[in-house]
Formats: structure tokens, C-alpha cells, sequence
């Protein structure tokens, strides 16, 4: 037996022992049978033992790391809501304020009377008839009849 | 929750999309307080009125047009002419115009640019820039806009300036 624990004893020191080989060793010092040559380092085994036999009735209190998960989660929908509901309050409300600004235009720029409206519509209509002809007949003529366009005289229906 | 994610989403989009002619918008609501400038408007439920009223008086052809228009806004000034030209150039000269044609006639600038989606004769919008030494004149048609339709017009009317917005004034 002598042999085989200095081998392990050996393996011990170099770190090359597997763990049932160091159990063997810590049973083979705490047995009480141990030999001569090997009670210098019955103490160190011994100590490993008793500090490994000790035990507490210490649990420690993990109770935040469950709560707080189910927390995060409850929370993040909740502030997409909150997000999402400021979201729709500004869009509505810029939304209200943008028909106010045109009303508010209207007030000051809109043609109320249909009449008027439709003297005004027919004479812009009339002056982009008329720049769009100045652009296109030079085109359709050809260029030498370009000033010719001025001269046209369009009578009124 | 979800529901109030979506909804809120496609508000968002709506109110985006509400906001596509807005770089006329802002610009005549820029110079809307300016005494410089003559500004009419006529909106949709004008042109509704407009052609309900109006059957017989007007020429065929201008009243197809008034009937597929949806607003139409003017904007008018004498003075320096020719700046406020230049700024509108450089405001509408983006990605949402194209340009459809530039014509010089004597001291007179005339450019019409035109946003359409569907790339064809018929235009969404239709914006009409003269910038001369007297008058800057802008007009933003908007509605159904048929480009063919555009040329006859002056067959029937010829008007060099927009005189009825002076008696406004007043």
C-alpha cells in the first residue's frame, strides 16, 4: 500500500491527480492507519476534511433576482403603451393644429363667393392657356416665328 | 397595446401623407401676412359650387377642366419681381416637380412645373411660375390637369395678366 499512496502523493504534488485518487488519499489519512513516513501530512488532509464537513444553515436571499425579471417584463409593455399613446395624442393634436392654421387661411385667402371664384378660376386658367401657348407654338411653328407670338390676337368667344 | 402601436402608426403615415404638397403650402403661407402680395385661394368645395352654378355661362372645355379641379391658389406681386421668381425656382426645384417646360418671352421668365404620379397627359398638380420686371406671378392648379387641354384654352380667352385679383383688392 506504502508504494501506491507515495505514488499518489506524488501525483497529488503535481497536480495530476484525478478526483478519486485524492479521495483515496483524504480516506487513507483520516483512516487512522496511517503510516509513519506519511503523518507529516496527515494534519493538511485532516484539516481539509473538517473544513469540508462544515456546514451552514445560511440561505441566501435570492428572492430579487426572481421578482425583479417578471418586473422588466411587466413594465416594458407598459411603456410602449404610454409611448404609444403620446404618440397619438401629439399626431392628433398636430394634426388639430395643422386644420386650425388652414381654416384660420381660409379666413384671409379663400374666395367665398362661387362668382368670384369662377372669374378668378377662369382667368388664371386663361393666363396658363396663354404662357402655355407661348411655349408651345414656337415649337409647332418652327423658331424664326417666335416673336409672332405676341402678335396673335385671340377674340374672346 | 398593440392596437394603440398600430393605430398611432398609421396616423403617423396618414399625417405624412397630408403633408405632400407642402412645400407650396409653406410658401404661401409664408408670404400670407406679406402686404406685398396678392394671394387668392379657392378650394375643392369651391370648385364644386363653381360647377353647379356655372353650367351655361362657360366654354365647354374650361368648365371640363374647372370640374376636375380640386384647389387653386394664386399668388401675386410687384414688387421685386424678379428675386421672388429666382426664390421660387430654387423652393420648387426638387425631386417632387419636374419641370415641364421654361419659356422666355421678352423681360418675362415663364416656367410650369408639374407633379404627376402616373407619368402621363394628365398632371396632379400643375405650377405655373412668371417672374417679369413688373409682376411675379404664381399659380398652383391642383387636381385632375389635362396637359392637351392646356393649348386650347387660349383659343378661347387671351389674358396677359390676372386682372381680376386687382378688383379684389379693393
Amino acid at each position: 500500500m506504502r508504494p501506491t499512496i507515495d505514488q499518489l502523493i506524488q501525483k497529488y504534488w503535481d497536480g495530476e491527480s484525478t478526483l478519486a485518487e485524492e479521495k483515496q488519499l483524504k480516506d487513507y489519512f483520516n483512516s487512522g492507519a496511517v503510516d509513519d513516513a506519511h503523518m507529516s501530512l496527515a494534519p493538511m488532509f485532516r484539516y481539509y476534511r473538517s473544513e469540508s464537513e462544515i456546514t451552514t444553515d445560511f440561505v441566501p436571499d435570492l428572492s430579487f433576482t426572481q421578482e425583479s425579471k417578471p418586473k422588466v417584463r411587466y413594465l416594458i409593455p407598459k411603456i410602449m403603451g404610454i409611448a404609444a399613446s403620446l404618440l397619438l395624442l401629439l399626431t392628433v393634436t398636430y394634426q388639430q393644429l395643422d386644420m386650425d392654421d388652414t381654416s384660420y387661411n381660409n379666413k384671409y385667402t379663400e374666395v367665398e363667393n362661387p362668382d368670384e371664384a369662377l372669374a378668378i378660376a377662369i382667368e388664371a386658367l386663361g393666363f396658363l392657356g396663354t404662357k402655355y401657348k407661348k411655349g408651345t407654338t414656337p415649337m409647332s411653328k418652327g423658331l424664326k416665328n417666335l416673336e409672332k407670338t405676341d402678335v396673335f390676337n385671340f377674340t374672346k368667344n | 397595446m398593440k392596437h394603440i402601436i398600430t393605430i398611432s402608426l398609421l396616423l403617423l403615415m396618414a399625417f405624412s401623407a397630408s403633408g405632400q404638397n407642402d412645400a407650396i403650402t409653406k410658401y404661401f403661407d409664408q408670404y400670407r401676412d406679406d402686404d406685398r402680395f396678392t394671394m387668392v385661394s379657392i378650394n375643392k368645395k369651391m370648385f364644386e359650387l363653381i360647377a353647379n352654378v356655372a353650367e351655361e355661362e362657360v366654354d365647354d372645355e374650361v368648365m371640363d377642366m374647372l370640374k376636375e379641379m380640386d384647389g387653386l391658389k394664386i399668388l401675386t406681386t410687384s414688387d421685386s419681381p424678379k428675386q421672388f421668381y429666382d426664390e421660387a425656382i430654387a423652393k420648387f426645384n426638387t425631386q417632387e416637380y419636374s419641370e415641364l417646360m421654361t419659356v422666355r418671352d421678352k423681360n418675362q421668365n415663364i416656367r410650369f412645373m408639374v407633379k404627376d404620379t402616373d407619368g402621363g397627359k394628365i398632371v396632379d398638380e400643375l405650377l405655373l411660375l412668371v417672374g417679369g420686371e413688373e409682376e411675379f406671378v404664381m399659380l398652383s392648379f391642383v387636381g385632375k390637369i389635362y396637359l392637351n387641354k392646356i393649348g386650347k384654352l387660349a383659343k378661347n380667352m387671351d389674358i396677359d395678366g390676372i386682372e381680376h385679383l386687382e378688383k379684389l383688392d379693393k
